[in-house]
Protein backbone atom coordinates (compact mmCIF):
# COMPACT_ATOMS: atom_id res chain seq x y z
CA UNK A 1 0.00 0.00 0.00
CA UNK A 2 1.34 3.39 -0.93
CA UNK A 3 1.41 5.74 2.04
CA UNK A 4 -0.73 8.80 1.43
CA UNK A 5 0.23 12.40 2.03
CA UNK A 6 -1.96 12.35 5.11
CA UNK A 7 -0.16 9.42 6.69
CA UNK A 8 3.23 10.97 6.05
CA UNK A 9 2.15 14.30 7.54
CA UNK A 10 0.77 12.50 10.54
CA UNK A 11 3.95 10.50 11.09
CA UNK A 12 6.08 13.61 10.71
CA UNK A 13 3.90 15.39 13.23
CA UNK A 14 4.28 12.58 15.74
CA UNK A 15 8.06 12.59 15.26
CA UNK A 16 8.21 16.34 15.75
CA UNK A 17 6.10 16.09 18.89
CA UNK A 18 8.27 13.27 20.18
CA UNK A 19 11.48 15.25 19.62
CA UNK A 20 10.08 18.54 20.85
CA UNK A 21 11.19 18.41 24.53
CA UNK A 22 14.73 17.59 23.43
CA UNK A 23 15.01 21.15 22.17
CA UNK A 24 15.22 21.99 25.83
CA UNK A 25 12.68 24.77 25.88
CA UNK A 26 10.96 24.19 29.23
CA UNK A 27 8.41 26.94 28.69
CA UNK A 28 7.00 25.52 25.48
CA UNK A 29 7.25 21.97 26.72
CA UNK A 30 5.11 23.02 29.62
CA UNK A 31 2.57 24.73 27.39
CA UNK A 32 2.45 21.78 25.02
CA UNK A 33 1.49 19.46 27.88
CA UNK A 34 -1.43 21.73 28.60
CA UNK A 35 -2.32 21.78 24.90
CA UNK A 36 -2.34 17.99 24.72
CA UNK A 37 -4.63 17.66 27.70
CA UNK A 38 -7.02 20.26 26.37
CA UNK A 39 -6.91 18.56 22.98
CA UNK A 40 -8.20 15.34 24.48
CA UNK A 41 -10.88 17.27 26.31
CA UNK A 42 -11.91 19.22 23.21
CA UNK A 43 -11.96 16.07 21.09
CA UNK A 44 -14.14 14.34 23.69
CA UNK A 45 -16.46 17.32 23.37
CA UNK A 46 -16.29 17.06 19.59
CA UNK A 47 -17.69 13.52 19.83
CA UNK A 48 -20.81 15.02 21.38
CA UNK A 49 -21.22 18.34 19.65
CA UNK A 50 -19.49 18.10 16.31
CA UNK A 51 -20.08 14.48 15.56
CA UNK A 52 -23.42 13.65 17.16
CA UNK A 53 -24.84 17.17 17.30
CA UNK A 54 -25.51 17.08 21.03
CA UNK A 55 -24.88 20.47 22.58
CA UNK A 56 -23.71 20.11 26.16
CA UNK A 57 -22.98 23.03 28.47
CA UNK A 58 -21.82 20.78 31.26
CA UNK A 59 -18.82 19.04 29.81
CA UNK A 60 -16.57 20.26 32.63
CA UNK A 61 -18.46 17.93 34.98
CA UNK A 62 -17.03 14.91 33.17
CA UNK A 63 -13.57 16.47 33.15
CA UNK A 64 -13.81 17.38 36.83
CA UNK A 65 -15.17 14.04 37.95
CA UNK A 66 -12.26 12.33 36.24
CA UNK A 67 -9.87 14.77 37.91
CA UNK A 68 -11.34 14.29 41.40
CA UNK A 69 -11.63 10.53 41.10
CA UNK A 70 -8.03 10.12 40.04
CA UNK A 71 -6.84 12.64 42.65
CA UNK A 72 -8.58 10.70 45.41
CA UNK A 73 -7.12 7.47 44.09
CA UNK A 74 -3.66 9.01 44.00
CA UNK A 75 -3.95 10.12 47.62
CA UNK A 76 -5.62 7.03 49.08
CA UNK A 77 -3.65 4.38 47.19
CA UNK A 78 -0.06 5.50 47.15
CA UNK A 79 1.18 2.20 45.70
CA UNK A 80 -1.06 2.16 42.67
CA UNK A 81 0.73 2.80 39.36
CA UNK A 82 0.01 6.30 38.12
CA UNK A 83 -1.13 5.06 34.71
CA UNK A 84 -3.90 3.17 36.48
CA UNK A 85 -5.13 6.29 38.25
CA UNK A 86 -5.49 7.89 34.84
CA UNK A 87 -7.71 4.99 33.83
CA UNK A 88 -9.68 5.39 37.07
CA UNK A 89 -10.28 8.97 36.00
CA UNK A 90 -11.46 7.78 32.61
CA UNK A 91 -13.77 5.15 34.02
CA UNK A 92 -15.37 7.51 36.51
CA UNK A 93 -15.89 9.96 33.66
CA UNK A 94 -17.52 7.15 31.73
CA UNK A 95 -19.88 6.39 34.60
CA UNK A 96 -20.69 10.06 35.07
CA UNK A 97 -21.27 10.52 31.33
CA UNK A 98 -23.56 7.52 31.31
CA UNK A 99 -25.64 8.84 34.21
CA UNK A 100 -25.88 12.34 32.75
CA UNK A 101 -26.75 10.86 29.38
CA UNK A 102 -29.46 8.77 30.99
CA UNK A 103 -31.07 11.76 32.67
CA UNK A 104 -31.03 13.97 29.57
CA UNK A 105 -31.87 11.08 27.23
CA UNK A 106 -34.88 12.70 25.60
CA UNK A 107 -33.70 16.29 25.59
CA UNK A 108 -32.40 18.00 22.47
CA UNK A 109 -31.11 21.42 21.43
CA UNK A 110 -31.27 24.16 24.05
CA UNK A 111 -33.06 21.91 26.55
CA UNK A 112 -30.19 19.47 26.37
CA UNK A 113 -27.67 22.28 26.81
CA UNK A 114 -29.40 23.54 29.93
CA UNK A 115 -30.13 20.09 31.29
CA UNK A 116 -26.44 19.25 31.17
CA UNK A 117 -25.57 22.67 32.61
CA UNK A 118 -27.87 22.08 35.58
CA UNK A 119 -26.45 18.62 36.25
CA UNK A 120 -22.87 19.83 36.01
CA UNK A 121 -23.62 22.61 38.46
CA UNK A 122 -24.99 20.03 40.86
CA UNK A 123 -21.77 18.06 40.60
CA UNK A 124 -19.84 21.27 41.13
CA UNK A 125 -21.87 21.92 44.29
CA UNK A 126 -21.04 18.45 45.57
CA UNK A 127 -17.34 19.06 45.02
CA UNK A 128 -17.71 22.36 46.82
CA UNK A 129 -19.66 21.12 49.84
CA UNK A 130 -18.45 17.60 50.50
CA UNK A 131 -15.31 18.65 52.32
CA UNK A 132 -14.52 15.24 53.77
CA UNK A 133 -13.91 13.74 50.36
CA UNK A 134 -13.22 16.60 47.98
CA UNK A 135 -11.56 19.05 50.32
CA UNK A 136 -14.17 21.69 49.51
CA UNK A 137 -12.80 24.94 48.13
CA UNK A 138 -9.29 24.03 49.28
CA UNK A 139 -9.29 21.21 46.78
CA UNK A 140 -6.86 18.33 47.01
CA UNK A 141 -3.10 18.16 46.66
CA UNK A 142 -0.30 15.89 47.73
CA UNK A 143 0.97 13.84 44.82
CA UNK A 144 3.61 16.16 43.40
CA UNK A 145 6.39 13.99 44.81
CA UNK A 146 4.90 10.90 43.24
CA UNK A 147 7.29 8.65 41.34
CA UNK A 148 6.37 6.67 38.28
CA UNK A 149 8.24 3.43 37.76
CA UNK A 150 8.74 1.96 34.34
CA UNK A 151 10.25 -1.44 33.81
CA UNK A 152 13.60 -1.10 31.95
CA UNK A 153 13.42 2.68 31.94
CA UNK A 154 13.65 3.43 35.62
CA UNK A 155 11.89 5.86 37.89
CA UNK A 156 10.65 9.33 37.04
CA UNK A 157 9.07 12.01 39.19
CA UNK A 158 5.90 13.78 38.10
CA UNK A 159 7.88 16.92 38.74
CA UNK A 160 10.14 16.02 35.82
CA UNK A 161 8.61 18.04 33.02
CA UNK A 162 10.21 16.09 30.18
CA UNK A 163 8.95 12.83 31.57
CA UNK A 164 5.47 14.25 32.10
CA UNK A 165 5.51 15.49 28.52
CA UNK A 166 5.97 11.97 27.16
CA UNK A 167 3.55 10.50 29.65
CA UNK A 168 0.81 12.92 28.62
CA UNK A 169 1.70 12.72 24.94
CA UNK A 170 1.29 8.97 25.01
CA UNK A 171 -2.16 9.12 26.58
CA UNK A 172 -3.25 12.05 24.43
CA UNK A 173 -2.25 10.31 21.21
CA UNK A 174 -3.98 7.13 22.31
CA UNK A 175 -7.17 8.97 23.22
CA UNK A 176 -7.30 11.05 20.05
CA UNK A 177 -6.54 8.00 17.92
CA UNK A 178 -9.30 6.08 19.65
CA UNK A 179 -11.78 8.92 19.04
CA UNK A 180 -10.74 9.08 15.40
CA UNK A 181 -11.20 5.35 15.07
CA UNK A 182 -14.62 5.60 16.67
CA UNK A 183 -15.81 8.12 14.12
CA UNK A 184 -14.91 5.62 11.39
CA UNK A 185 -16.84 2.67 12.77
CA UNK A 186 -20.48 1.86 11.96
CA UNK A 187 -21.32 3.33 15.35
CA UNK A 188 -19.51 6.54 14.40
CA UNK A 189 -21.51 6.87 11.22
CA UNK A 190 -24.73 6.23 13.13
CA UNK A 191 -23.80 9.12 15.41
CA UNK A 192 -23.38 11.37 12.37
CA UNK A 193 -26.78 10.31 11.13
CA UNK A 194 -28.28 11.37 14.45
CA UNK A 195 -26.71 14.79 14.04
CA UNK A 196 -27.91 15.02 10.48
CA UNK A 197 -31.50 13.85 10.99
CA UNK A 198 -32.49 12.13 14.20
CA UNK A 199 -36.04 11.60 13.04
CA UNK A 200 -35.05 9.60 10.00
CA UNK A 201 -32.49 7.62 11.99
CA UNK A 202 -35.35 6.58 14.26
CA UNK A 203 -37.38 5.33 11.31
CA UNK A 204 -34.45 3.31 10.01
CA UNK A 205 -34.67 1.23 13.17
CA UNK A 206 -31.69 2.83 14.88
CA UNK A 207 -31.95 2.90 18.65
CA UNK A 208 -31.14 6.58 18.97
CA UNK A 209 -31.46 6.59 22.75
CA UNK A 210 -28.92 3.83 23.20
CA UNK A 211 -26.54 5.43 20.71
CA UNK A 212 -26.76 8.69 22.64
CA UNK A 213 -26.08 6.96 25.94
CA UNK A 214 -23.07 5.23 24.44
CA UNK A 215 -21.59 8.42 23.06
CA UNK A 216 -22.17 10.23 26.36
CA UNK A 217 -20.34 7.45 28.17
CA UNK A 218 -17.54 7.39 25.61
CA UNK A 219 -17.14 11.14 25.68
CA UNK A 220 -17.18 10.96 29.47
CA UNK A 221 -14.38 8.43 29.40
CA UNK A 222 -12.20 10.68 27.25
CA UNK A 223 -13.01 13.77 29.31
CA UNK A 224 -12.27 11.84 32.50
CA UNK A 225 -8.91 10.76 31.09
CA UNK A 226 -8.04 14.36 30.30
CA UNK A 227 -9.11 15.40 33.79
CA UNK A 228 -6.83 12.76 35.31
CA UNK A 229 -3.92 13.92 33.16
CA UNK A 230 -4.62 17.51 34.07
CA UNK A 231 -4.18 16.93 37.81
CA UNK A 232 -0.89 15.14 37.19
CA UNK A 233 0.16 18.29 35.41
CA UNK A 234 -1.30 20.88 37.82
CA UNK A 235 -0.56 18.79 40.96
CA UNK A 236 -3.84 19.95 42.50
CA UNK A 237 -7.56 19.75 41.97
CA UNK A 238 -10.16 22.37 42.88
CA UNK A 239 -13.89 22.92 42.29
CA UNK A 240 -13.10 25.41 39.52
CA UNK A 241 -12.18 22.40 37.36
CA UNK A 242 -15.83 21.52 36.99
CA UNK A 243 -17.59 24.84 37.05
CA UNK A 244 -19.45 26.58 34.26
CA UNK A 245 -16.56 28.66 32.99
CA UNK A 246 -14.53 25.51 32.28
CA UNK A 247 -17.45 24.16 30.25
CA UNK A 248 -17.57 27.34 28.24
CA UNK A 249 -13.81 27.33 27.74
CA UNK A 250 -14.18 23.92 26.11
CA UNK A 251 -16.89 25.32 23.90
CA UNK A 252 -14.71 28.31 22.98
CA UNK A 253 -11.79 26.04 22.07
CA UNK A 254 -14.04 23.92 19.88
CA UNK A 255 -15.50 26.90 18.09
CA UNK A 256 -12.14 28.60 17.55
CA UNK A 257 -10.70 25.57 15.81
CA UNK A 258 -14.00 24.62 14.25
CA UNK A 259 -16.37 22.15 15.81
CA UNK A 260 -17.52 20.65 12.52
CA UNK A 261 -14.33 18.74 11.81
CA UNK A 262 -12.16 16.46 13.85
CA UNK A 263 -9.01 18.54 13.61
CA UNK A 264 -10.76 21.72 14.74
CA UNK A 265 -10.89 21.09 18.50
CA UNK A 266 -7.21 20.10 18.54
CA UNK A 267 -6.10 23.22 16.71
CA UNK A 268 -8.53 25.21 18.84
CA UNK A 269 -7.02 24.03 22.09
CA UNK A 270 -3.50 24.91 20.92
CA UNK A 271 -4.60 28.38 19.84
CA UNK A 272 -6.52 28.85 23.07
CA UNK A 273 -3.67 27.84 25.37
CA UNK A 274 -1.11 29.96 23.54
CA UNK A 275 -3.39 32.98 23.31
CA UNK A 276 -4.21 32.70 26.98
CA UNK A 277 -0.53 32.49 27.89
CA UNK A 278 0.69 35.35 25.73
CA UNK A 279 -2.25 37.68 26.20
CA UNK A 280 -2.17 37.31 29.96
CA UNK A 281 1.50 38.24 29.98
CA UNK A 282 0.63 41.50 28.23
CA UNK A 283 -2.48 42.49 30.08
CA UNK A 284 -4.68 41.53 32.97
CA UNK A 285 -7.70 42.02 30.73
CA UNK A 286 -6.68 39.24 28.41
CA UNK A 287 -10.17 37.79 28.37
CA UNK A 288 -11.41 40.97 26.74
CA UNK A 289 -8.95 40.58 23.86
CA UNK A 290 -9.77 36.90 23.58
CA UNK A 291 -13.47 37.77 23.50
CA UNK A 292 -12.98 40.23 20.64
CA UNK A 293 -11.01 37.64 18.72
CA UNK A 294 -13.75 35.11 19.33
CA UNK A 295 -16.49 37.45 18.11
CA UNK A 296 -14.54 38.36 14.97
CA UNK A 297 -13.91 34.73 14.22
CA UNK A 298 -17.57 33.83 14.61
CA UNK A 299 -18.59 36.74 12.37
CA UNK A 300 -16.20 35.96 9.54
CA UNK A 301 -15.30 32.30 9.90
CA UNK A 302 -18.02 30.63 11.94
CA UNK A 303 -16.64 27.24 11.02
CA UNK A 304 -13.35 27.97 12.69
CA UNK A 305 -9.69 28.22 11.88
CA UNK A 306 -9.28 24.82 10.26
CA UNK A 307 -12.02 25.51 7.71
CA UNK A 308 -10.53 28.95 7.12
CA UNK A 309 -7.15 27.44 6.26
CA UNK A 310 -8.71 24.74 4.10
CA UNK A 311 -10.60 27.40 2.21
CA UNK A 312 -7.44 29.36 1.76
CA UNK A 313 -5.58 26.34 0.47
CA UNK A 314 -8.35 25.69 -2.00
CA UNK A 315 -9.01 29.15 -3.36
CA UNK A 316 -5.79 30.94 -2.58
CA UNK A 317 -7.60 33.71 -0.77
CA UNK A 318 -9.30 34.36 2.52
CA UNK A 319 -12.49 35.58 0.88
CA UNK A 320 -15.48 34.67 2.95
CA UNK A 321 -17.50 31.71 1.90
CA UNK A 322 -20.65 32.89 0.12
CA UNK A 323 -23.87 32.20 1.88
CA UNK A 324 -25.84 29.31 0.48
CA UNK A 325 -22.88 27.88 -1.36
CA UNK A 326 -21.97 24.46 -0.10
CA UNK A 327 -18.34 23.57 0.25
CA UNK A 328 -17.64 19.95 -0.44
CA UNK A 329 -15.23 18.35 1.93
CA UNK B 1 -50.62 -8.79 8.50
CA UNK B 2 -51.41 -5.30 9.69
CA UNK B 3 -54.69 -4.81 11.52
CA UNK B 4 -56.08 -1.56 12.85
CA UNK B 5 -59.01 -1.89 15.27
CA UNK B 6 -60.97 1.23 16.10
CA UNK B 7 -57.91 3.42 15.98
CA UNK B 8 -58.46 7.08 16.85
CA UNK B 9 -56.17 10.06 17.17
CA UNK B 10 -57.21 13.31 18.75
CA UNK B 11 -55.18 16.50 18.80
CA UNK B 12 -57.04 18.30 21.57
CA UNK B 13 -60.68 18.03 20.51
CA UNK B 14 -59.88 17.59 16.85
CA UNK B 15 -60.42 14.00 15.84
CA UNK B 16 -58.00 13.56 12.99
CA UNK B 17 -58.48 9.81 12.90
CA UNK B 18 -61.77 8.42 14.20
CA UNK B 19 -62.34 4.72 14.81
CA UNK B 20 -60.49 3.47 11.78
CA UNK B 21 -60.67 -0.25 11.04
CA UNK B 22 -58.27 -1.44 8.41
CA UNK B 23 -56.70 -4.71 7.47
CA UNK B 24 -53.72 -5.09 5.19
CA UNK B 25 -53.34 -8.62 3.91
CA UNK B 26 -49.95 -10.19 3.41
CA UNK B 27 -48.69 -9.83 -0.11
CA UNK B 28 -51.14 -7.18 -1.29
CA UNK B 29 -50.54 -3.69 -2.61
CA UNK B 30 -52.91 -1.50 -0.70
CA UNK B 31 -53.52 2.10 -1.70
CA UNK B 32 -54.77 4.71 0.72
CA UNK B 33 -56.47 7.62 -0.92
CA UNK B 34 -58.46 10.59 0.23
CA UNK B 35 -58.58 14.36 -0.07
CA UNK B 36 -56.03 16.62 1.57
CA UNK B 37 -56.26 16.57 5.33
CA UNK B 38 -58.15 13.30 5.42
CA UNK B 39 -55.60 11.86 7.82
CA UNK B 40 -53.52 9.65 5.56
CA UNK B 41 -50.16 10.80 6.83
CA UNK B 42 -51.43 10.78 10.42
CA UNK B 43 -52.43 7.17 9.93
CA UNK B 44 -48.90 6.39 8.77
CA UNK B 45 -47.52 8.21 11.78
CA UNK B 46 -49.73 6.11 14.05
CA UNK B 47 -48.71 2.83 12.45
CA UNK B 48 -45.01 3.63 12.60
CA UNK B 49 -45.12 4.83 16.20
CA UNK B 50 -44.45 8.53 15.63
CA UNK B 51 -47.80 9.20 17.33
CA UNK B 52 -49.55 7.03 19.84
CA UNK B 53 -53.18 6.32 19.15
CA UNK B 54 -55.70 8.00 21.49
CA UNK B 55 -57.84 4.87 21.25
CA UNK B 56 -57.94 1.49 19.55
CA UNK B 57 -55.26 -1.05 18.79
CA UNK B 58 -52.74 -1.68 16.03
CA UNK B 59 -51.48 -5.21 15.41
CA UNK B 60 -48.62 -6.24 13.19
CA UNK B 61 -48.02 -9.95 12.73
CA UNK B 62 -50.27 -10.51 15.78
CA UNK B 63 -48.14 -8.23 17.97
CA UNK B 64 -49.74 -5.15 19.48
CA UNK B 65 -47.52 -2.25 18.45
CA UNK B 66 -49.41 0.70 19.94
CA UNK B 67 -46.89 1.62 22.52
CA UNK B 68 -43.67 0.76 20.70
CA UNK B 69 -41.11 3.37 19.67
CA UNK B 70 -40.50 4.04 15.96
CA UNK B 71 -37.21 2.16 15.90
CA UNK B 72 -38.78 -0.90 17.51
CA UNK B 73 -41.60 -0.94 14.99
CA UNK B 74 -39.12 -0.54 12.16
CA UNK B 75 -37.18 -3.52 13.49
CA UNK B 76 -40.34 -5.63 13.46
CA UNK B 77 -40.40 -5.12 9.72
CA UNK B 78 -42.28 -1.94 8.86
CA UNK B 79 -40.39 0.70 6.90
CA UNK B 80 -41.76 3.96 5.63
CA UNK B 81 -40.92 6.82 3.36
CA UNK B 82 -42.00 10.38 3.98
CA UNK B 83 -44.16 12.80 2.07
CA UNK B 84 -41.74 15.62 2.79
CA UNK B 85 -38.20 14.60 1.93
CA UNK B 86 -36.52 13.33 5.07
CA UNK B 87 -32.97 12.24 4.28
CA UNK B 88 -29.53 12.93 5.76
CA UNK B 89 -28.94 16.06 3.73
CA UNK B 90 -25.44 16.95 4.86
CA UNK B 91 -24.11 13.45 4.27
CA UNK B 92 -23.28 11.92 0.93
CA UNK B 93 -25.73 9.75 -0.98
CA UNK B 94 -23.53 6.76 -0.32
CA UNK B 95 -23.38 7.47 3.40
CA UNK B 96 -27.15 7.78 3.46
CA UNK B 97 -27.48 4.34 2.01
CA UNK B 98 -24.68 2.87 4.10
CA UNK B 99 -26.32 4.03 7.34
CA UNK B 100 -29.56 2.41 6.22
CA UNK B 101 -27.96 -0.89 5.27
CA UNK B 102 -26.00 -0.91 8.53
CA UNK B 103 -29.26 -0.38 10.39
CA UNK B 104 -30.90 -3.16 8.42
CA UNK B 105 -28.21 -5.56 9.59
CA UNK B 106 -28.58 -4.28 13.19
CA UNK B 107 -24.98 -3.16 13.14
CA UNK B 108 -25.59 0.52 13.85
CA UNK B 109 -24.05 0.42 17.30
CA UNK B 110 -21.08 -1.80 16.46
CA UNK B 111 -17.64 -0.32 16.92
CA UNK B 112 -15.44 -3.36 16.54
CA UNK B 113 -14.30 -2.55 13.04
CA UNK B 114 -14.09 0.29 10.59
CA UNK B 115 -17.14 0.74 8.43
CA UNK B 116 -15.15 0.77 5.18
CA UNK B 117 -13.90 -2.72 5.96
CA UNK B 118 -17.39 -4.17 5.74
CA UNK B 119 -17.58 -5.48 2.18
CA UNK B 120 -21.11 -6.76 2.39
CA UNK B 121 -22.45 -3.41 3.55
CA UNK B 122 -20.70 -1.71 0.65
CA UNK B 123 -21.99 -4.15 -1.92
CA UNK B 124 -25.56 -3.94 -0.73
CA UNK B 125 -25.43 -0.14 -0.56
CA UNK B 126 -24.14 0.09 -4.08
CA UNK B 127 -26.71 -2.41 -5.25
CA UNK B 128 -29.66 -0.44 -3.87
CA UNK B 129 -28.19 2.81 -5.15
CA UNK B 130 -27.86 1.38 -8.62
CA UNK B 131 -31.47 0.22 -8.48
CA UNK B 132 -32.74 3.69 -7.67
CA UNK B 133 -30.39 5.16 -10.25
CA UNK B 134 -28.25 7.14 -7.84
CA UNK B 135 -24.95 5.37 -8.28
CA UNK B 136 -23.45 8.22 -10.36
CA UNK B 137 -24.22 10.66 -7.54
CA UNK B 138 -22.78 8.48 -4.81
CA UNK B 139 -20.31 11.04 -3.46
CA UNK B 140 -22.54 14.10 -3.69
CA UNK B 141 -24.00 15.49 -0.48
CA UNK B 142 -27.63 14.36 -0.54
CA UNK B 143 -28.89 17.90 0.00
CA UNK B 144 -27.32 19.12 -3.24
CA UNK B 145 -29.14 16.61 -5.43
CA UNK B 146 -32.01 17.63 -7.63
CA UNK B 147 -35.49 17.21 -6.21
CA UNK B 148 -36.38 14.09 -8.13
CA UNK B 149 -33.13 12.42 -7.11
CA UNK B 150 -33.72 13.29 -3.48
CA UNK B 151 -37.16 11.75 -3.92
CA UNK B 152 -35.57 8.59 -5.29
CA UNK B 153 -33.23 8.47 -2.31
CA UNK B 154 -36.14 9.02 0.08
CA UNK B 155 -37.95 6.01 -1.33
CA UNK B 156 -34.67 4.13 -1.72
CA UNK B 157 -33.88 4.36 2.00
CA UNK B 158 -37.21 2.77 2.90
CA UNK B 159 -36.82 0.10 0.24
CA UNK B 160 -33.25 -0.63 1.32
CA UNK B 161 -34.45 -1.85 4.71
CA UNK B 162 -36.12 -4.68 2.80
CA UNK B 163 -39.15 -4.63 5.10
CA UNK B 164 -42.05 -7.06 5.18
CA UNK B 165 -44.43 -4.13 5.12
CA UNK B 166 -43.49 -1.03 3.17
CA UNK B 167 -45.38 2.21 3.73
CA UNK B 168 -44.87 4.83 1.07
CA UNK B 169 -46.26 8.28 1.71
CA UNK B 170 -46.73 9.91 -1.69
CA UNK B 171 -43.54 8.66 -3.33
CA UNK B 172 -44.37 10.78 -6.35
CA UNK B 173 -45.06 14.03 -4.51
CA UNK B 174 -43.86 17.00 -6.52
CA UNK B 175 -42.61 14.93 -9.41
CA UNK B 176 -43.48 15.20 -13.08
CA UNK B 177 -45.65 12.39 -14.49
CA UNK B 178 -42.62 10.78 -16.10
CA UNK B 179 -40.61 10.83 -12.90
CA UNK B 180 -43.59 9.49 -10.95
CA UNK B 181 -43.88 6.64 -13.42
CA UNK B 182 -40.22 5.80 -12.95
CA UNK B 183 -40.58 5.69 -9.18
CA UNK B 184 -43.78 3.67 -9.36
CA UNK B 185 -42.07 1.25 -11.71
CA UNK B 186 -39.35 0.83 -9.14
CA UNK B 187 -41.88 0.37 -6.36
CA UNK B 188 -43.64 -2.31 -8.40
CA UNK B 189 -40.38 -4.10 -8.99
CA UNK B 190 -39.14 -4.13 -5.42
CA UNK B 191 -42.45 -4.98 -3.77
CA UNK B 192 -42.97 -8.26 -5.56
CA UNK B 193 -43.81 -10.73 -2.81
CA UNK B 194 -43.87 -7.92 -0.24
CA UNK B 195 -46.73 -6.02 1.31
CA UNK B 196 -47.20 -2.40 0.37
CA UNK B 197 -49.36 0.44 1.62
CA UNK B 198 -49.12 3.49 -0.55
CA UNK B 199 -50.61 6.97 -0.31
CA UNK B 200 -50.83 8.57 -3.71
CA UNK B 201 -52.82 11.32 -5.36
CA UNK B 202 -52.28 10.28 -8.95
CA UNK B 203 -55.32 8.11 -9.69
CA UNK B 204 -53.72 6.47 -12.72
CA UNK B 205 -50.95 5.25 -10.48
CA UNK B 206 -53.33 4.09 -7.77
CA UNK B 207 -55.62 2.11 -10.04
CA UNK B 208 -52.70 0.66 -11.92
CA UNK B 209 -50.75 -0.41 -8.86
CA UNK B 210 -53.20 -1.33 -6.15
CA UNK B 211 -54.83 -4.66 -5.42
CA UNK B 212 -57.09 -2.99 -2.91
CA UNK B 213 -57.93 0.60 -2.13
CA UNK B 214 -59.16 2.25 1.05
CA UNK B 215 -60.65 5.71 0.95
CA UNK B 216 -60.15 7.99 3.90
CA UNK B 217 -62.26 11.08 4.47
CA UNK B 218 -62.33 13.27 7.58
CA UNK B 219 -60.47 10.63 9.54
CA UNK B 220 -62.74 7.68 8.76
CA UNK B 221 -62.57 4.92 6.18
CA UNK B 222 -65.54 5.45 3.89
CA UNK B 223 -64.84 2.60 1.52
CA UNK B 224 -62.47 -0.28 1.11
CA UNK B 225 -62.23 -2.77 -1.72
CA UNK B 226 -60.84 -3.65 -5.11
CA UNK B 227 -60.22 -0.86 -7.61
CA UNK B 228 -63.43 -1.78 -9.41
CA UNK B 229 -65.43 -1.64 -6.20
CA UNK B 230 -64.05 1.77 -5.46
CA UNK B 231 -64.73 3.03 -8.94
CA UNK B 232 -68.36 2.01 -8.59
CA UNK B 233 -68.83 3.21 -5.04
CA UNK B 234 -71.28 6.11 -4.97
CA UNK B 235 -69.98 7.74 -1.78
CA UNK B 236 -66.45 7.71 -3.08
CA UNK B 237 -67.48 9.23 -6.38
CA UNK B 238 -69.24 11.97 -4.53
CA UNK B 239 -66.49 12.97 -2.15
CA UNK B 240 -63.38 12.32 -4.09
CA UNK B 241 -63.31 10.74 -7.46
CA UNK B 242 -66.28 12.47 -8.99
CA UNK B 243 -64.31 15.18 -10.69
CA UNK B 244 -61.53 12.96 -11.85
CA UNK B 245 -63.78 10.37 -13.44
CA UNK B 246 -65.93 12.99 -15.11
CA UNK B 247 -62.90 14.68 -16.54
CA UNK B 248 -61.62 11.40 -17.81
CA UNK B 249 -64.82 10.49 -19.56
CA UNK B 250 -65.06 13.89 -21.22
CA UNK B 251 -61.46 13.68 -22.27
CA UNK B 252 -62.07 10.37 -23.89
CA UNK B 253 -65.00 11.78 -25.88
Amino acid sequence: MKPSVKTITLLLLVVVLALFPLLGNKFHTYLFIECFIYSVLAVSYYMLLGHTGLMSFGHAALFGVGAYASAITLIRFSDLPVALTVLVGGLSGLLCGFLIGLIVLRLTKIYLAFGTLALSQMIWAIAWKWRAVTGGDDGLTGWSARQVTFPWLGQFGLINITFLYYFVLFFALACVALCWYFTRTPFGETLSSIRSNQNRADFLGINVGRARLMVFAFSGFMAGMSGALFILFKKAVAPTFLDMSTSFNILVMSVIGGYTNFLGPIVGSFVYVYMMEYLSSFTERWQLVMGIFFVLLILFYPKGIVRMVQQFAKKGSFIKEKRGVRIKC
Amino acid sequence: MLILKGVSKYFGHLGVIQKVDLEVIKGERHALIGPNGAGKSTLFNLITGYYRPSGGDIYFKNTRINSLAPHEITRLGIARSFQIINIFKDMTVYENMRITITAKHRMSLKFGCRIVSLGQIREESEFVLSRVGLLPFMDEPAGTLGYSQQRALEVGLAVALDPELLLLDEPGAGLSPDETRAIVGLVKEVTVGKTLVIVEHDMDVVFDLADRISVLNYGTIVASGTPDDIRRNETVKEIYLGNVLEKKSTARV
